[in-house]
């Protein structure tokens, strides 16, 4: 399959560069500025063929959605922030009515550790749930590249993995929010309650310092009369140790694997993993607390 | 046409691989077991024939996988290499060394491909480790240490022939093999060994239950080696270290697992870990995905039959270590 990264970031790029490669089957044959892709007459000739992707690295105008459409390329929408929930409702819509295959990365569900723990869930193992603590810790962004705080940035993807878990909705949402570093919200303590009492902590922080051995820490704990499930979702590790330095070797828990993946192997039927419409819902939550 | 995949040995491991089967694209050519039953249940779940005949199935078949328990698998090489059938053979290659280098030999005279499901060498942390070493990062390996411990696989449905030692060879053979493959895929063969074990069963002819087990490679450096299958709780653990004179590599699967499932009620006397990779990721279908790549490109197997043969001479010698309770020197290394 042959993909295109629309857009400027180039740590992102790098990241699913890197997970093409790893894939296999998937190769990146170039790199746009969202905004003049737009204005082209249509995605580059080294994009032919029938098995062809966008992956949108920045936000997606009407211009692009017109020429995705047209294109009939899959798209993964992989924004460092996303839209409002009114403009992902106009876009959702657009993309409905024009059969255009559209998939917001939330990398949370993409872990295949996650897809177990909800194919677990679902098949009823934990009995009655009684609670959930989840933890999405990640390293303070470089100076700069800051989204507006780290609920704005992981909000939506916590809740919404918390309702697709669960397959509960929430009916009561409160938070807690505050600052390591001086002039950045990025502490989010989430109290949440949902259908059938079941009870809940979403704790969202950039607090792991640039020492800590992974760029993220993401753990889940849910809890019913049965039993319980618990999760280091990113745990899947050795450690390397030299005199100067110290790293992980990683494996199973690149969401831009995963990303690839979904919309590698996907046929005009699939419907994505994740839709837009519930991205749209996660996003009203985060805007509600605002 | 597809390739077919004649599958001897109805067990848990043929089960195991025939799931594997189904998402390649080969036909599974049907199952042979000395249990008719156990045949004629695979046989109906994967809606292939069940055949009465060990010669029969390897007729009907391109290539044969041998899951039998280890003591059966010279015979089922020498039939394969009668008809004329490439092999795949699950590890350990042979429950004797003598046997495994008869195997090696049979499969040779007749010109067929050998491959030993030694499979460690496809799970993802063992195999990055092996990718970091052949880097250069920790530079020379000089020490490497691993563990292996579960619950007792004769709990395991329908496998109580792990009880009987004198047909698995016990933990040397059925748990530490493993990690014995991994430290000379590392290190190199090994050249004198000693190891110390205990039998949890008085009547058993060789110590089988538990092994600490100490080597000396042939290139330099030193390994330690334990092998349990009496964990109470039945929990699986694997771990290693691997050192070098620029670094060290730890892996531990205890505080290392991504998912942990703990229910209400007696544990299971025999846990496997939580799967958490993507299943096209699974380590055996990969290993599939290898055995048919190297024959349809005609390359080598990432396991010589050789690495497998040594892996058994290990676990051979360690077993007489225990008994002797003395070292034991290896002559030769790889044959």
């Amino acid at each position: 399959m042959k993909l295109l990264l629309a857009g400027s970031d180039e740590a992102k790029a790098a990241a699913y560069r890197r997970a093409a490669d790893a894939l296999g089957g998937c190769e990146i044959v170039g790199q746009f500025a969202a905004g003049e892709l737009s204005q082209t007459s249509g995605l580059p000739a080294a994009l032919t063929g029938d098995a062809r992707g966008v992956i949108a690295l920045e936000r997606i105008s009407d211009q692009m959605i017109d020429m995705l459409v047209q294109e009939n390329a899959r798209t993964l929408y992989d924004p460092p922030i996303f839209d409002s929930a009114a403009r992902l409702l106009e876009v959702a819509d657009r993309a409905a009515r024009n059969n255009l295959w559209l998939l917001p990365v939330l990398p949370l569900r993409l872990l295949p550790v996650m897809q177990r723990i909800q194919e677990q869930v679902a098949a009823g193992i934990l009995g009655q749930l009684l609670y959930v603590k989840l933890t999405y810790n990640e390293r303070l962004p470089a100076a700069g590249s800051a989204p507006p705080g780290a609920l704005a940035k992981r909000g939506c993807d916590a809740l919404d993995l918390l309702r697709w878990l669960l397959g509960a909705e929430i009916v009561d949402l409160q938070v807690m929010r505050g600052s390591l570093a001086p002039g950045l919200e990025d502490i989010a303590l989430l109290s949440v309650v949902l259908e059938d009492k079941i009870y809940a902590t979403l704790d969202i922080s950039w607090s792991l310092p640039r020492g800590y051995p992974k760029a993220a820490s993401i753990t889940i704990e849910i809890a019913g009369t049965h039993g319980s499930i618990r999760s280091d979702a990113l745990n899947q590790n050795a450690q390397l140790y030299t005199r100067k330095s110290a790293r992980s070797l990683n494996w199973g828990s690149d969401w831009h694997v995963e990303a690839l993946r979904s919309i590698k192997a996907v046929t005009a039927s699939d419907a994505p993993p994740s839709t837009l419409e519930d991205l749209a819902w996660a996003q009203t939550q985060v805007e509600k607390l605002a | 046409m597809s390739l077919r995949i004649g599958i001897i040995g109805a067990g848990l491991m043929g089960e195991w691989h025939a799931q594997r089967w189904q998402r390649l694209p080969v036909k599974i050519a049907g199952f042979y077991d000395v249990s008719p039953e156990n045949a004629a249940a695979l046989a109906g779940k994967f809606s292939a024939p069940p055949f009465a005949s060990l010669e029969a199935l390897v007729q009907a078949a391109d290539v044969v996988q041998i899951c039998t328990p280890s003591v059966f698998h010279l015979e089922a090489v020498e039939v394969a290499a009668a008809i004329g059938k490439d092999i795949f053979c699950e590890k350990p290659l042979a429950r004797r060394a003598q046997d495994a280098q008869r195997i090696i030999e049979v499969a040779e005279k007749a010109g067929l491909r050998l491959y030993v499901g030694q499979v460690l060498r496809f799970f993802h942390q063992y195999r990055r480790t092996k990718q970091a070493i052949d880097a250069g990062e920790i530079g020379a390996p000089r020490l490497i240490r691993a563990i292996r411990a579960a619950g007792h696989a004769a709990e395991l449905g329908n496998r109580r022939w792990f009880a009987d030692v004198e047909m698995t060879g016990g933990v040397a053979f059925e748990v530490s093999l493993h990690d014995i493959d991994f430290a000379c895929w590392c290190m190199g063969p090994v050249k004198r060994i000693l190891a110390r074990g205990l039998s949890y069963r008085d009547d058993l002819p060789v110590l089988a239950d538990h092994m600490l087990l100490t080597v000396e490679f042939a290139a330099g450096g030193f390994g330690h080696i334990e092998g349990n299958w009496m964990v109470t709780d039945g929990s699986f653990r694997q771990q290693f270290e691997v050192v070098g004179d620029k670094g060290r590599i730890d892996y531990d699967s205890a505080p290392s697992e991504a998912l942990y499932i703990s229910l209400r009620g007696e544990p299971d006397p025999f846990q496997l870990p939580e799967e958490t990779m993507h299943e096209d990721d699974d380590p055996y279908l990969l290993q599939l995905r290898h055995f048919l790549a190297a024959l349809r490109d005609d390359k080598p197997f990432l396991i010589d039959p050789r690495d497998a043969l040594h892996a058994v001479q290990v676990a051979e010698a360690a077993t007489e270590s225990m008994r002797m309770g003395a070292a034991v020197d290896l002559q030769g290394g790889w044959m």
